[in-house]
């Protein structure tokens, strides 16, 4: 009894093509001795062609329209906020590249010395000469980022304009 | 393994909106029908579908084709449907249009079959809306969008082995449910 529900509840993954060969083999064996079984098997493959026979939804005719209206809403959106992001910035900037320069300074400085004596080691103490560094890049990204909004805006005006 | 669908995704994000317009023009019948039917209410569907691409579309810079983009679409597909289920219990709405998720396929050639055919796909309909969701995903996943046991699993985020009980359960159901009629 509980090798024949076994084989009943493998019936679908049979049918689906999702067993590995040996059970698949007593699958088949199985359905040859045993009609009940068959019938079983008979009913899924018509429930199966019902399923795929349900009929089919279409989108509604102005779905593409309706997405692409969506879409643009919504990069207009984020257009606008990051352009409310950029003036922000740029209210800012000034104190930001004086900031960026002391610290470009400072990094220069520190990796000149750097070069001169080797970093030591954590358990010694002193890692701000590798600190001064990322900083430096951190900033350079962040130099870079503006710039690249900058360009963005540019753009975005010339289009707008246009 | 990157399918064609993965390949056009991988395109759209290095530049090529052609390629998501394809993707949105294949996906969209599929999406729709597996929303519609998940959630019995095609309106609710239709604006689901558009979800499911605005993700898409958002999430380029980030895409990895780790599995088949069927998998990956169908994955966000059926998180949202599941969302949106949950709110709707909560709220307890009632769908629109009466529960019925599109127009009947216009039936075989007699007129007896025709009625034949429409009462059988009305009562398939009505008792796959009562099976669990996760049964109704798994079985709309596997007979009407074709994917395979291991890519169920990944889009509803569960194993090989909960998938085959999941499709025998929701099977074993359907033909308690339609009795004589199959």
């Amino acid at each position: 009894v509980k090798a024949d529900r076994r084989i009943r509840e493998q019936l679908g993954a049979w049918l689906d093509g999702e067993l590995p060969a040996g059970q698949a083999e007593e699958i088949s064996r199985a359905l040859e001795r045993d009609p009940a079984l068959a019938e079983q098997l008979r009913r899924l493959r018509q429930l199966e062609r019902s399923l795929q026979e349900l009929a089919p939804i279409e989108p509604a005719a102005d779905f593409e329209a309706r997405f692409r209206a969506r879409l643009a809403r919504q990069r207009a959106g984020a257009v606008a906020s990051w352009r409310e992001r950029a003036r922000e910035r740029l209210r800012t900037a000034p104190a930001r590249w004086a900031l960026g320069g002391v610290t470009l300074a400072g990094a220069a400085l520190a990796l000149l010395l750097a070069q001169r004596a080797p970093l030591r080691t954590e358990r010694d103490g002193d890692w701000s000469i590798v600190a001064d560094a990322e900083r430096y890049e951190l900033l350079q990204d962040q130099d870079l980022e503006l710039l690249e909004v900058l360009e963005v805006l540019e753009a975005w005006d010339g289009s707008q304009e246009g | 393994m990157v399918d064609d669908d993965a390949r056009l995704m991988l395109a759209f994000q290095a530049g090529d909106r052609r390629a998501f317009e394809e993707l949105f023009r294949r996906y969209t019948p599929r999406l729709l029908n597996f929303l519609a039917r998940m959630l019995r209410d095609r309106a609710r569907a239709e604006e689901l579908t558009q979800d499911v691409f605005i993700r898409v579309h958002n999430a380029a810079r980030r895409y990895e084709a780790r599995t088949r983009f069927s998998t990956y679409i169908f994955g966000i597909a059926h998180n949202l449907a599941l969302n949106d289920l949950a709110r709707a219990h909560r709220r307890r709405e009632q769908p629109l249009d009466g529960g019925n998720p599109g127009a009947w396929r216009a039936p075989g050639p007699d007129a007896v079959e025709q009625i034949e055919a429409a009462r059988t796909q009305e009562a398939l309909d009505r008792a796959m809306a009562e099976l669990p969701q996760r049964q109704r995903a798994a079985l709309l996943l596997r007979t009407q969008q074709g994917l395979g046991y291991e890519d169920i699993a990944q889009a509803l985020g569960t194993s090989v082995a909960s998938v085959k009980s999941l499709l025998h359960r929701a099977r074993e159901a359907l033909l308690a449910k339609l009795g004589d009629l199959l």
